[in-house]
């Protein structure tokens, strides 16, 4: 086996490891980058590196803010057909979480939880999507692989990302990490760039307003589900009827 | 990395030089270059070697032109096709260019619309500014561009697309080419040719009163670079004609011999789903919503460019 496939599945079952631990996502999150830490310390420490320099320049800033509308798009989901905003929100509130891509740990754990908490959670009419940069290949192995009961969307050369301010270059460095671990973004995307979206959760009322946001410029870091579960229940949820067709505050 | 930021790497790497991409951007320079430094420094590296007069991309500029020109084409894709346009078919778009008038400024902008409407059908109607007037007000168009039409109509909104500077060109063996610059009474008894509508011309043909000999208009500006070179008279053409060596430009003193070509179109009047698209189109790129405001000659002023 080639040496790049040995490291990748020794962080594989790492993966497997802790999405079995009865934590919170948070300490998911915190305990994988940890345990990762001594079985692909490259890896992390290409990662820290680039969480330094992007942590520095102030991407929230570029993000659809709370209050503002998030904008419009039209992708193709894994089985091609062309998913738009404004369809999602005719059936009520959107929970719109940009990834990586099906090979990021943080974003498996994070989408996993959340697969599993939509029934606990009894939200009603929400809709959940992801929309990576990869193709449709990748998305539905990203939908498959992780028991997804939601739409994976696929965003070409990053052209929504981009609407939303997200897309960071990955850098020579990170590159060089993510190709010791057979990593292959240009093959993940169907594009050379080595471009990535900073990860990123809105959720969306359903007149297209940003509720809350959460911008993960340290690409480890997830909106918690609490949190999720809080700004839905106090905004739809809090009156007899269960989703008003304008927001309450 | 946001949509304008790219905008801005995109325009300096196309010109090479800050200054003038700013211009073409409709910003200032310094929050163009601001732009571009936040952008090299979320990279972790410079996008340009900065020479005066020889800016140039850097290798690490050069490896994220494509990327990021792929990713600028799809984000503007995504933002046309989220209007859900895409959809209808039969989309036409009738636009009147007045004479003298090239459709160069407007091309990218309809190519943009091209995009999202790919059967539509661009039907290009030319004729004097009067005639481009009356189409706009009878509705055969939606769209005239012309230049100076602002004051015409009251119903009249313009969206500024590009700034024409002239001057004057004459033969080299013609005594006016040795002054380089002259006043405008040095042209008393010269033969001035233009293009047909050139207001320019009648300013300084109102000017010179009784004093010019002649005024001829000429259709096409390769005809008026001929009848120069054959010792015809003096032209006035756009600064962008490519001269032979033997005829020479010459400035005009204390007169602007330049002149703003517009996007009009009828204010108030409900517009095609394509016509729709290219007043959004026009507001996109030239960087600020539209804010209608009465020009001082009483027409309708959609100033983009502030």
């Amino acid at each position: 086996m080639l040496a790049k496939h040995k490291r990748r599945r020794e962080v594989d079952s790492l993966f497997a490891e802790i999405d079995a631990l009865d934590q919170s996502l948070a300490d998911k999150l915190l305990s994988f980058t940890a345990q990762a830490r001594a079985i692909a310390p490259d890896l992390i420490a290409a990662e820290d590196r680039m969480i330094a320099r992007l942590t520095s320049t102030d991407i929230p800033s570029k993000a659809p803010k709370c209050g503002s509308r998030l904008p419009g798009f039209s992708l193709p989901d894994y089985s091609g057909e062309l998913v738009d905003l404004q369809t999602l929100l005719a059936g009520g509130p959107v929970i719109l979480n940009v990834n990586r891509g099906h090979w990021c740990p943080y974003d498996r754990l994070q989408l996993r939880d959340l697969a599993r908490a939509l029934p606990v959670l009894g939200l009603g009419p929400v809709h959940v999507v992801s929309v990576v940069p990869e193709t449709t290949e990748f998305s539905l192995r990203l939908a498959r692989e992780n028991g997804l009961p939601f739409r994976v969307l696929s965003d070409r050369n990053l052209g929504y990302a981009l609407t939303l301010g997200l897309p960071v270059w990955s850098g020579d460095d990170m590159i060089r990490a993510f190709c010791r671990y057979g990593i292959d973004l240009p093959l993940f995307q169907g594009d050379p760039g080595w471009m990535q979206p900073i990860p990123a959760t809105f959720v969306v009322d359903q007149s297209g307003y940003v509720r809350a946001r959460f911008i993960g410029s340290d690409i480890r870091e997830r909106m918690p589900l609490e949190e999720i579960e809080a700004i839905l229940s106090r905004t739809w949820l809090s009156t007899e009827q269960s989703l008003p067709s304008r927001v309450r505050h | 990395m946001e949509m304008h930021q790219i905008r801005y790497f995109l325009a300096v790497s196309r010109m090479l030089n800050f200054t003038r991409a700013a211009e073409g951007c409709n910003v200032t320079q310094p929050a163009l270059t601001r732009a571009v430094k936040l952008l090299e420094a979320e990279l972790g590296g410079d996008l340009f070697r900065r020479e005066r007069g020889l800016t140039h991309l850097t290798e690490l500029g050069r490896r994220l032109l494509p990327v990021l020109q792929r990713c600028y084409d799809t984000a503007l894709e995504v933002k046309l096709s989220a209007e859900s346009y895409a959809k209808s078919s039969g989309v036409a778009l009738q636009i009147a260019l007045a004479d003298g008038i090239g459709l160069d400024p407007l091309t990218s902008y309809l190519g943009q619309v091209a995009d999202v409407f790919p059967t539509i059908d661009i039907n290009l109607h030319r004729g004097s500014i009067e005639d481009a007037l009356g189409w706009l007000k009878k509705g055969d168009v939606e769209f005239a561009v012309a230049t100076g039409m602002d004051d015409k109509w009251a119903r009249i909104e313009r969206w500024q697309l590009a700034c024409e500077h002239y001057t004057l060109v004459v033969n080299s063996a013609h005594p006016l080419s040795r002054l380089g610059e002259v006043a405008i009474s040095a042209l008393a008894g010269e033969r001035l040719l233009a293009t047909p509508g050139n207001n320019l011309v009648e300013a300084i043909v109102c000017e010179l009163g009784s004093d010019v000999t002649a005024y001829r208009e000429v259709a096409t500006v390769p005809d008026i670079v001929s009848l120069v070179a054959a010792h015809f008279g003096v032209g006035v053409l756009p600064l962008s004609t490519v001269l032979p060596a033997n005829l020479a430009r010459i400035k005009v003193m204390s007169a602007d011999l330049s002149r703003d070509i517009s996007l009009y179109a009828v204010a108030g009047r409900k517009r095609s789903k394509a016509a729709q698209l290219l007043v959004k189109t026009l507001r996109r790129e030239r960087g600020s919503a539209a804010v209608p405001a009465i020009s001082e000659r009483g027409g309708m002023l959609l100033d983009l460019a502030q």
